[in-house]
């Protein structure tokens, strides 16, 4: 039998394995996000607004770097475009 | 800069989670027996560091400008406001520990010293960079084409003003 079928069959009864574990309501319930347990206590309410802000952060992150380097390049383009018109009214001023 | 300005929001977004945990998980904020924030004064606290970010705004314009005088200016008063902001938080920090209100003072005084804390330790880097760059600007270091790391500086003082009115919204007025 070669590596790559044992591998398989491993990887099969690790997945049989953790889908029996969702079988058991007290497993899911030791977690506080699928609110079995905490849900509707104060408890869960803090852990739920928590969680709820952890899952924003990270695009509020990349979205406030995204808009940064945006207005970056906005900025940019726009002095490049200002140029030009600024060099012509130079040399009209020289006239 | 803005790998390390990133790093920074989410170190800060753990530990504003955790204060949410216990915010929201508590059924009286703050706990009984213990004080309420001093709401007035660090609001007005936060008028000042919102205004510093104003006058790192005119620094920067004014060196891009090729502006020296105006820099130097706009550097010293923004270092001024932000020593003023440390020192009005650390005037407040002594009245409450003087009220017993300690890091030890249950989840309350722990998120309150950790999160603010934190915060003002950044703010205080922030002023020692501050008071780095100026010395730069004084000797004549940055140019109208040469300021990179005046332009670095200002974004993380902008990062930390930016931060401070959140923090103020969750732990002392929420």
């Amino acid at each position: 039998m070669g590596d790559g079928v044992r591998m398989m069959r491993r990887c099969r009864a690790l997945g049989m394995g953790m889908a029996a574990l969702l079988l058991i309501p007290a497993a899911g319930h030791a977690c506080s996000v699928c609110g079995g347990a905490a849900m509707g206590t104060d408890a869960g309410t803090g852990f739920n607004t928590s969680l709820f802000f952890l899952i924003a952060m990270p695009y509020v992150v990349v979205g406030a770097i995204a808009g940064w380097l945006l207005y970056r390049y906005w900025r940019a383009s726009g002095q490049r475009r200002k140029a030009p018109a600024q060099h012509v009214t130079s040399l009209h001023h020289v006239e | 800069m803005l790998i390390f300005l990133g790093a920074e929001a989410m170190f800060f977004a753990g530990l504003i989670g955790a204060f949410l945990v216990f915010r929201f998980g508590s059924a009286t904020w703050p706990p009984p027996g213990q004080p309420y924030l001093p709401v007035g004064v660090t609001g007005v606290n936060t008028i000042i560091l919102l205004f510093s970010a104003y006058t790192m705004g005119r620094a920067l314009r004014a060196i891009r400008r090729g502006d020296r005088q105006g820099l130097v200016r706009g550097l010293l008063v923004t270092a001024l406001l932000g020593t003023i902001f440390l020192g009005v938080q650390g005037y407040e920090w002594i009245r409450l520990v003087h009220f017993g209100f300690t890091l030890s003072s249950g989840t309350y005084g722990a998120t309150f010293y950790t999160l603010i804390g934190v915060h003002g330790l950044h703010v205080f880097g922030a002023v020692l960079w501050l008071l780095v760059v100026l010395a730069g600007a004084r000797a004549h270091r940055f140019s109208a084409t040469r300021h990179a790391a005046l332009t670095l500086c200002g974004m993380y003082w902008y990062f930390v003003v930016a931060l401070w009115p959140l923090l103020f919204t969750l732990v002392y007025l929420s």
